[in-house]
């Protein structure tokens, strides 16, 4: 691949990290590209400064917002809520053209001034009002009320943040997807473009296929071969599991045909954390739970949508 | 110590980094980057950024003629079996304080991973050379066995008793966390002005950071930032550890950890833990190598067990330490630390 990648953006970033609160205007403009058979990446000056950027009153207000909903023994460990716009342009076939972005994104961590718990929530989409506040408050509230011991149970609900982990999890280990587990790559209206211009398409995985699609994470990064926006399909009857894993915490892992992750799970109102194992044949039979598909910047994307699995281990966190 | 500010000030910050593959002896260069940004910093009851980024290409060996002397000293130096990713970052920063002079601040580094495992990282220096051979002869020990060896002494060598009191006293320091009983021996300090990867005349505040006595509850004194983008934090520099009057005996048998793949310090559980990239467990006269493990013990664990020091201050070949996602260069220095087996 010869030519080059340009990006410009502007970006306003506010966030609490440590005790301190800070607000970052930022203008960038960059370029990258395969000269000599070498990756290089180089800074420009953007054409718009830091004036450019989004407002920051209505985000410092979404940030007090999240902050005085939080009941009395849970606290903001630390948060960072961006919007921005970016224009891309690429030079090289076959998806020479330009197109314009939006993107908002939420990372957060509560913690639990109790159990000292800390639960990371990500989110995201193409403006502020797309992100989904109802589930934080869910999880504080969880936070604020824990419940000793783990239940013994035969069906776990699997929340749709929970459901985009194991879909981004899937898609890292795409080499030796499990038998019966089904993964696709479908598209997001806001964000049609891959990282080298090429339109992404929809199509079920398989083992050892191909990505057609490259993801670019920033201008400064080589493209590399990934699956966009990509969703665990469930179907069938609606049902509900007997407990609520509500929110990973930290990344499932696959290994020896089964795929593992901690989550804050949720039975009674009482919140727990908990490890949780889910060989692959349970992961090749869900049952779809109710409530809407959500976005989740995770990766190059992924949509979680509610599901009830069968045979879930759930263990002490 | 000196109290928490935010003058207003701005910085002007540059950087080149070359990525390299070195197979059968011959160098390669994967991916050249540079980037330049200035910011403004303003404090009020929230830091305010307004940050910009400046036209800046990368050249190949654009690194300065000592500078590019030592790097081809130490391709040559490498051994011709194996391949080696390495690393070359030159950055250089000019603070503009409030008040006084601009500050010119730059670095330096170069770091190495090899197809063996294991990550190293150095000042670019006239010292790299051997330095990085001496390192890479611990890649070579083997081969590697799985051992049990829960309930053995440790001995914390080659600068490592840093990387581990960096993760169980500096980050909770950093984070204000809730202060524990050291041994009155020990002492730990975070020196801003230590010749090291963490040297800081001035730092991202443009202030002169100054020295802070970890094991007596002061916090790093330094606000460190990755790029002209991010939000200085209190972050640690050169990392190092003084002893008094501990002496200790090399236990037999032990442990001796040699070199670290990386290490993190969980605030909830209030748990350290370091991958282990290479360690031997010495018996007699005899050494057998392991194969890399993780470690874990509870921040209280590690103070209590803690019984003495050997040899000399030492530097461990570097730690990349990422802290809300910003990556900084801190400096580690320490003798051998001997310590109980506090559990895994």
């Amino acid at each position: 691949m010869s030519g080059s990648y340009r990006k410009e953006g502007v970006s306003t970033i506010v966030s609490l990290a440590r005790g301190i609160e800070s607000v970052a205007r930022v203008a960038e403009g960059g370029m990258a590209g395969v000269r000599e058979g070498r990756f290089f990446a180089a800074s420009l000056d953007p054409a718009a400064g830091p004036e450019a950027t989004p407002d920051p009153g209505p985000l410092v207000d979404l940030l007090r917002t999240i902050g005085r909903s939080l009941p009395g023994d849970v606290e903001l460990q630390r948060m960072t809520l961006m919007a921005g716009a970016s224009a891309h342009e690429i030079d090289f076939e076959p998806g020479a053209r330009r197109w314009n972005e939006a993107h908002c994104r939420l990372h957060l961590t509560l913690r639990s001034t109790r159990t000292r718990l800390e639960v990371p929530l990500l989110r995201g989409g193409a403006r502020t009002d797309d992100l989904e506040l109802r589930e934080l408050v869910e999880v504080a509230a969880l936070l604020a009320r824990p419940r000793a011991g783990v239940p013994r149970v035969a069906t776990l609900e699997l929340a749709p943040a929970v459901m985009a982990e194991l879909a981004a999890s899937l898609a890292v280990v795409l080499d030796d997807l499990p038998a019966g587990v089904r993964l696709r790559q479908t598209s997001h209206p806001a964000w049609p473009f891959d990282g080298a211009g090429a339109e992404i398409v929809a199509f079920e995985a398989s083992a050892g296929g191909r990505r057609p699609n490259v993801f670019r994470p920033s201008y400064r990064s080589p493209a590399v071969p990934a699956m966009f926006h990509v969703e665990i399909p469930v179907g069938g009857e609606e049902a509900r599991g007997e407990v609520a894993a509500v929110e990973p915490i930290g990344s499932a892992r696959w290994s020896g045909g089964s795929v593992r992750l901690d989550a804050l799970c949720a039975v009674d109102g009482g919140g727990f954390a908990a490890r949780i194992e889910i060989p692959a044949a349970g992961m090749a039979r869900l049952s779809r739970s109710p409530g809407e598909r959500q976005w989740f910047p995770l990766r190059a994307g992924a949509w979680g949508t509610g599901a009830v699995v069968e045979r879930a281990r759930i263990r002490p966190w | 110590m000196s109290q928490y500010r935010r003058p207003d000030h701005r910085f002007v910050m540059s950087r080149t980094e070359e990525r390299w593959i070195v197979t059968a002896g011959r160098p390669r260069l994967l991916e050249l980057r540079a980037e330049k940004g200035e910011a403004a910093l303003a404090g009020g009851p929230a830091t305010r950024i307004e940050a910009r980024s400046v036209a800046f290409f990368p050249q190949p060996a654009g690194f300065g003629g000592e500078a590019e002397r030592i790097f081809a000293t130490l391709l040559d130096a490498l051994p011709k079996s194996g391949s080696f990713h390495l690393r070359r970052v030159r950055e250089e920063r000019t603070i503009f304080p409030h008040e006084g002079e601009p500050v010119l601040r730059s670095a330096r580094l170069v770091s190495l991973r090899a197809s063996a495992g294991g990550s190293l990282i150095f000042p670019l220096d006239l010292s790299v050379p051997e330095r990085l051979l001496e390192a890479l002869d611990l890649l070579e020990m083997g081969p590697p066995e799985r051992l049990d060896v829960r309930g053995i002494p440790i001995a914390w060598t080659g600068g490592t008793a840093a990387v581990l009191l960096h993760e169980a006293l500096g980050h909770p320091a950093e984070a204000d966390a809730d202060p524990i009983r050291w041994p009155d021996w020990l002492e730990v300090l975070d020196e801003p002005e230590h010749d090291g990867l963490g040297t800081m005349p001035v730092d991202d505040h443009g202030v002169v950071p100054t020295r802070a006595r970890l094991t007596g509850g002061e916090r790093p004194d330094a606000f460190r930032c990755a790029s002209f983008r991010d939000v200085p934090l209190r972050r640690m520099t050169n990392l190092v550890v003084r002893t008094d009057q501990a002496p200790a005996e090399l236990p037999d048998p032990r442990l001796e950890v040699l070199l670290l793949a990386g290490g993190r310090w969980d605030a909830a559980a209030d748990v350290v833990e370091l991958r282990v990239a290479r360690a031997r467990l010495v018996r007699g006269g005899s050494a057998r190598t392991l194969a890399p493990f993780t470690w874990r013990a509870p921040r209280t664990a590690v103070a209590a067990s803690l019984r003495g020091a050997i040899g000399p201050v030492v530097a461990y070949p570097g730690v990349i330490c990422a802290v809300e996602g910003q990556r900084v260069a801190v400096g580690s220095f320490s003798p051998t630390l001997v310590m109980e087996a506090p559990g895994w």
